[in-house]
């Protein structure tokens, strides 16, 4: 998986038209000697085969080799440890705000009415399709500039991470909300719903306890994707929020064309997206019995009938 | 079916997602077993509307806008919206009503376009994965796979690095970024298809391949891919602004959305109008297409 990632980003950076070892002395502008840009060919390995080239690129990259950053001259591995931090921070911020703004936009929706229903579907839609970067100025105009109850540029103080967070997740809870929405609906209409009810589960009870687990699964599933769609709003609301992020990083990276900052990153993404797939699939399997080891559901099944019993 | 889920993550592999509502609507089915096709609804035609006078304003944009949205005028910069400028002016004096105006033609070329990018490429990749054989197929899904794992703004900003910043490069990267979601889908569509018995029945009868595969395949998986695709024009038209925001999309003078908010930016305490009515066209413009994309595929249910 790594592999292809590094594979298929190195072909991209052989792709670039253009001299890297130009890109490296600062890009056309900088005027470089020629003998400065044959020096700078040699030093990184430029002016080796391409098969050469990718073998020490792999090889550095299985010894945890980063490279260095053209554009600030320092190594990546240093570069993502300052900036990972604060757009881990947001991301997973975000999805734990989109996730508490889902499934009170599916309890609203299933239980309030049609009217409510209709509302909430609409501002899912709404939500989901909202850039990032308008709902950050709106917000900051907003609660910040009219009504100053948060700093608009973040200061490190958790006030200073509200508008943030909130920004980045309300897009994504918009496509959480629907999907949970769709799965409460769902579960609704089952057998397990009627049969709690006919116990006389109350309906509060029966959301939280029966559908909601139910409901959730398809959600979980689609935390990975999500957690993705995260980073790639953070990329943005760094930029709004002036926030020092690996987004601000990799647009500098991009627009420099910084290719071991980019190839870094994508890296740390790639690893990031793996992660959160492992932990989905674990809170999946705490969700849903049916994914379980047998162990774990007995003793499940004793606990309930001692719940039974007395 | 949860129509605004990103496209990438509706493949074949999950029927309820792709399963067009054949059966008629629990309200009224009288009428929808009498009509071979679902409406589109209240919201749907709503929508529909709305897109098409974004589509007047992308052609004709002198009918809404009137100002000249490129027309400097220092002495009336960063006034607030009143008449003669119902949007207010940005801080060059230009007409943000008429920037607006004039930015739905690049929101909606660029969104269109990559949609298209995206589609096309997909649907190749998706028939060469759902016919080409196990090794094919093999080399596809890893390709698709390590494209989910990056985010899509990653993908799309890699593709930037490569070509260098421009609104064509914004199209081939939003396109390059979105093609795996399509290619999934219609994989498993075209999967779906090549086992049916039309197809089994036009194979015995001795057609050609090329010609099972373009009669029979490949409108069977076209239909969903429309749909989705129409929701993903909604979300194309979000990421190439966002490219611009970010400064790697169309370059400043030209009026687009994106670009627009990024230079309202500056101006965000003292003239919020600068921003706010950029940002608004992209939600409603997104909304409306997304709305009109779900509503496609309710209806996509003939037969």
């Amino acid at each position: 998986m790594l592999w292809a990632v590094a594979t298929i980003v190195f072909v991209a950076i052989r792709l670039i038209p253009g001299d890297p070892a130009l890109a490296i002395l600062g890009g056309p502008g900088s005027q470089a000697s020629p003998e400065a840009l044959e020096h700078v060919r040699h030093e990184y390995g430029l002016d080796r085969p391409v098969p050469v080239q990718y073998a020490v690129f792999l090889g550095r990259l299985a010894t945890g080799q980063l490279g260095d950053s053209y554009a600030f001259r320092t190594p990546v591995a240093t570069l993502l440890g300052e900036h990972l931090p604060v757009t881990l921070t947001l991301a997973v911020a975000g999805l734990v705000v989109a996730w508490l703004l889902a499934i009170g936009a599916a309890w609203w929706s299933t239980q309030r009415g049609r009217t409510a229903a209709a509302l909430t579907s609409a501002l899912g839609i709404t939500a989901s399709v909202t850039p990032h970067f308008w709902l950050g100025s709106v917000l900051i105009v907003l609660f910040a500039s009219a009504l100053g109850w948060v700093p608009a540029v973040s200061d490190g103080t958790p006030r200073g991470w509200v508008l943030p967070v909130v920004t980045v997740a309300v897009p994504v809870a918009g496509y959480l909300a629907e999907t949970i929405r769709d799965g409460v609906v769902e579960a609704q209409r089952s057998a397990f719903a009627l049969a709690a009810r006919s116990r006389g589960e109350t309906r509060a009870g029966l959301f939280w306890r029966h559908l909601l687990r139910h409901a959730a699964l398809p959600g979980i599933a689609l935390s990975a994707w999500a957690f993705g769609s995260l980073v790639s709003g953070a990329v943005v609301v760094e930029q709004v929020f002036a926030l020092p992020g690996i987004g601000r990083a990799l647009v500098t990276a991009v627009t420099q064309r910084d290719m071991p900052l980019v190839t870094g990153i994508a890296l740390v993404s790639a690893v990031a997206y793996v992660v959160v797939l492992a932990v989905a699939d674990l809170v999946d399997r705490a969700v849903d019995p049916r994914t379980r080891a047998p162990g774990g559901s007995r003793a499940r099944v004793r606990r309930r009938a001692r719940a039974g019993a007395r | 079916m949860s129509g605004i889920v990103d496209p990438r993550l509706r493949d074949g592999r999950e029927p309820h997602l792709r399963e067009p509502a054949a059966t008629p609507t629990p309200g009224r089915p009288a009428r929808a077993r009498r009509t071979r096709r679902v409406p589109l609804g209240p919201a749907g035609l709503v929508a529909a509307c709305v897109v098409a006078l974004a589509v007047v304003a992308a052609l004709w944009p002198a009918l809404l806008g009137g100002a000249d949205p490129l027309a400097v005028h220092p002495e009336d910069a960063l006034l607030p919206p009143g008449p003669g400028h119902p949007f207010g002016t940005d801080e060059s004096g230009r007409d943000v009503l008429a920037r607006v105006v004039a930015g739905t033609r690049a929101s909606l070329v660029v969104g269109v376009c990559a949609t298209l990018v995206g589609g096309v490429v997909g649907v190749v990749l998706g028939l060469v994965a759902g016919l080409g054989g196990r090794v094919l197929d093999a080399v596809v899904g890893r390709v698709t796979e390590v494209a989910f794992a990056l985010p899509l703004l990653l993908v799309a900003l890699v593709v930037i690095a490569v070509t260098g910043p421009g609104p064509v490069p914004a199209v081939l990267a939003v396109g390059a970024a979105t093609a795996p979601g399509y290619a999934r889908i219609v994989r498993g569509l075209v999967r779906t298809a090549a086992t049916s018995q039309v197809v089994e029945t036009a194979v015995l009868q001795g057609r050609s391949p090329a010609r099972v595969v373009f009669r029979h395949v490949l409108p069977a998986a076209l239909w969903p891919v429309v749909a989705v695709g129409t929701l993903g024009v909604g979300q194309a038209i979000v990421w190439a602004s966002a490219l611009s925001y970010l400064g790697v999309g169309t370059p400043p003078p030209a009026p687009e959305w994106g670009a627009m908010l990024a230079d309202g930016r500056t101006y965000l305490q003292t003239a919020p109008w600068t921003s706010t009515f950029p940002g608004l066209a992209i939600v409603v413009l997104a909304t409306a297409v997304t709305v009109l994309g779900r509503a496609l595929g309710r209806t996509g249910a003939p037969r």
